[in-house]
């Protein structure tokens, strides 16, 4: 049964088809909720949520490929992070003066593993954190940023650049230590 | 992905993307589906109940209509005896001195209920007022004692009251005044019997005027056997 079948199932209410779409998803989408909730827990709870909406509102989507599959349900995953983030009122963030930037070596990301890469992006704050997935991987710019999460412009390419500064400071340490560990 | 930047140079992002778990942490996605599918079946549980109460609205709605109508329409029906009783009177004041050894009766028919105009609020035909007094003259043998003519005769079913399928109970009071009703007030259709003259041979006869036919009563005293005069008519001249 290919990916349309499936939908067209799940849309009748088969809860095979939900499933077998659960399953083909829900990891992914675990990984992109903890992108933004650091812990587990939360995330998994996202993760029900969202997948929640998704079946509900599966009847109004128009299957168009397995990517625009992909792109919807994250961004109802990315969606409910967001929602769970303002209830937390984690968003409190002042427009900074300029901050010394160093600029981020995205080749050396390159040369990371996925889980690596990962690694490094979950320990920036949750206000770095978000502003750097939402413009550097999600590609949002800055002034959907700021009414997404009601700050300022400003405030958002502030913590862009703190967040790439510390992003890098990070990929030094750990070229460091890479380095190490290659010497011994 | 549509909305990510198309950075074709770093593979980075992609890499990230296709990230499906982390080594060393356990993902238990029969748990999380399982959880997932109760809520939804809870979901639906709760709209089928939803449609089920309001289904259940709707019939108790429709069988509350009915009943709240007929009880409604229940207070115009008139609490009435089994038996339906007229109480005439003996119409002495109507007829002038000397003729009250003549016949005739007031029946009066009064509802028991003391506000007869609102039982009969649905009706569409005319309604007899409260004590309506109606006229009649019958074949009844005159007593001379007044004595026995103070307790009023009752019959059944004497008169009915004008356009009413209601069983109007009419009791009178004793002691309540009849109205002197004249006999030339009762000006009737002229398509009507006339019927409503008295007379008697040794008293002076009356004169009724019922459209453009003058009525007069015959002096001779040319009484029937049954009790009711012989009435005779001319054209009026006006």
């Amino acid at each position: 049964m290919n990916t349309s079948e499936l939908i067209k199932e799940a849309k009748s209410g088969s809860a095979a088809a939900q499933k077998y779409l659960f399953d083909l998803l829900a990891d992914k989408m675990l990984m992109v909720c903890r992108r933004y909730v650091k812990n587990q827990q939360d995330a998994e709870e996202l993760v029900l949520d969202g997948f929640f909406k998704v079946f509900k509102n599966l009847s109004s989507f128009s299957y168009q490929g397995d990517a625009a599959l992909h792109v919807w349900v994250k961004r109802i995953m990315i969606n409910e992070c967001l929602m769970f983030l303002r209830k937390k009122n984690v968003f409190k963030m002042v427009t900074e003066g300029q901050v010394e930037e160093i600029p981020l070596q995205e080749k050396a990301l390159d040369n990371l593993a996925a889980a690596e890469i990962f690694n490094l992006i979950i320990q920036l704050p949750i206000g770095y954190r978000t502003i750097f997935n939402l413009h550097v991987i999600k590609g949002m710019p800055h002034a959907e940023i700021a009414s997404l999460l009601e700050i300022a412009e400003g405030t958002s390419k502030s913590q862009l650049s703190k967040a790439r500064t510390l992003l890098q400071k990070f990929l030094s340490q750990n070229h460091i230590e890479y380095a190490k560990r290659k010497s011994q | 992905m549509l909305n990510e930047n198309p950075n074709k140079d770093f593979h980075w992002k992609s890499k990230l993307d296709d990230l499906e778990s982390l080594p060393g942490e356990i993902f238990n996605k029969d748990a999380l589906w399982d959880r997932l599918h109760i809520r939804m079946q809870q979901k639906h549980g709760n709209k089928k109940a939803a449609w089920y109460w309001a289904a259940a609205a709707c019939l108790l709605t429709a069988l509350l209509i009915p009943l709240l109508f007929s009880k409604k329409n229940g207070n115009t029906i008139v609490k009435s005896n089994p038996a339906q009783q007229t109480i005439q009177t003996p119409a002495t004041n109507v007829l002038p001195e000397g003729k009250k050894d003549s016949f005739g009766f007031i029946t009066t028919i009064a509802a028991e209920n003391k506000k007869p105009a609102n039982l009969f609020e649905n009706t569409e035909k005319m309604i007899a007022p409260a004590n309506h007094k109606v006229l009649t003259f019958e074949n009844v043998p005159v007593k001379k004692n007044k004595e026995e003519l103070v307790e009023p005769v009752v019959i059944k079913e004497a008169v009915e009251p004008l356009g009413t399928n209601s069983n109007a109970v009419a009791l009178v009071p004793g002691k309540k005044k009849l109205r002197v009703v004249h006999i030339n007030e009762l000006g009737e259709p002229a398509d009507k019997p006339p019927a409503m003259t008295a007379q008697k041979t040794e008293h002076h006869s009356f004169q009724l005027k019922l459209a453009n036919q003058e009525v007069f009563v015959n002096p001779s005293g040319a009484y029937t056997k049954t009790g009711f005069t012989i009435l005779s008519s001319k054209n009026s001249p006006n």
